[in-house]
């Protein structure tokens, strides 16, 4: 990703201070313990495409009533769902945990994987930006009116960077 | 599974199809070609999760803060039947690009065999609804169905979420 190559050589020269420390992370009786039984990589794999497909399909059809689509439905019933979307997020964290504990110091190396959370990072940054921001106002524009330029804003840059962490995210395996 | 269904024969009928070497030659082309392939499907899988799994979930009595079960298929049906039209495509274009290691899985039969049945009853959702909104609501025997089948629904979908999350897993008897 040459867009990403002066990041990706400045993370790597950081990281590269943990390595010996992630190593020894994997090398724990407790790491081993799974990461040698057969069955926990498939079990762990469906769990964390379970999750995360859960995820990011409930986030994108809130983004997409942020953005004006589905305006007969009130915004505050559309956002229901969330709470079920942080369960699902939790559960895609333990099992991403559980692959990264694997092999660490790979994942830490891997650009696609740096970039993943790079856009993790922006999501939740935008997540936070709009939760304290336009969605304070929400009431105002809970009627059916196209929403402010501030939450369909909010709605493109979080389905586009959710959409990119699937991206990312399946490219780990494929680069170095 | 497998056998009974002459998947391998299938597999090696796949080989010969004519177009096979452009497939190859596409995923070959290029190292992103076949992970942009799989982004695509597994985003098809996200909107599947988002729309007719949450449909599912409300019809087994979940997610009552979504008050109409008829709305929601209606507006979200349609993302349903384009996620299945694209990930039948990109799965068909990963499987052409290499039959037997679909059709040689344990699991891979049975992904389609609940993807069919899951789309059936998604269809089923959908005809009974735009016939009667309150169709599943209408009395106490409709309401036991409606969760009955939500749930196989819901089992359908993730049983061929993780089936194909598993085919390289999975090998079978050739």
């Amino acid at each position: 990703m040459w867009w990403f190559d002066p990041i990706h050589q400045f993370i790597d020269g950081f990281v590269a201070n943990f390595d010996d420390w992630l190593d020894a992370l994997s090398d724990t009786d407790l790491v081993q313990g799974y990461a040698n039984n057969e069955l926990s990589i498939p079990i762990i794999e469906s769990l964390h495409i379970l999750s995360v497909s859960f995820v990011v399909g409930t986030i994108l059809f809130v983004d997409l009533r942020l953005m004006g689509f589905f305006r007969g439905v009130s915004i505050r019933r559309a956002e229901k769902i969330v709470p079920y979307t942080w369960w699902a997020f939790l559960l895609a964290v333990v099992t991403g945990t559980l692959f990264f504990l694997q092999q660490p110091r790979m994942y830490v190396h891997n650009e696609a994987f740096q970039i993943k959370f790079l856009l993790m990072a922006l999501a939740g940054i935008n997540l936070a930006a709009f939760h304290f921001g336009v969605w304070q106002t929400a009431d105002a524009w809970d009627d059916g009116r196209p929403p402010p330029a501030a939450a369909r804003a909010a709605g493109v840059i979080s389905a586009l960077l959710w959409i990119g962490i699937l991206f990312y995210g399946r490219l780990v395996p494929f680069v170095g | 599974m497998n056998r009974l269904l002459h998947l391998h024969q299938f597999g090696l009928w796949l080989n010969t199809l004519p177009i096979k070497p452009s497939i190859n030659a596409f995923t070959r082309n290029s190292i992103y070609a076949l992970p942009i392939i799989q982004w695509i499907h597994i985003v098809g899988v996200a909107v599947i999760c988002g729309s007719i799994m949450l449909i599912s979930l409300r019809m087994m009595g979940f997610l009552k803060f979504y008050p109409s079960l008829a709305d929601m298929a209606r507006r979200l049906l349609p993302w349903t039947w384009l996620a299945i039209v694209v990930n039948v495509i990109t799965g068909a274009i990963m499987v052409i690009d290499r039959p037997t290691r679909a059709t040689d899985s344990l699991t891979f039969p049975y992904s389609m065999i609940f993807l069919i049945l899951a789309t059936i009853l998604a269809v089923y959702f959908a005809l009974s609804l735009r016939r009667d909104p309150l169709y599943w609501e209408s009395s106490r025997s409709r309401q036991t169905w409606a969760r009955v089948l939500g749930a196989v629904s819901v089992l359908l979908w993730v049983g061929v979420i993780v089936g194909d999350r598993l085919i390289v897993y999975a090998r079978g008897p050739i």
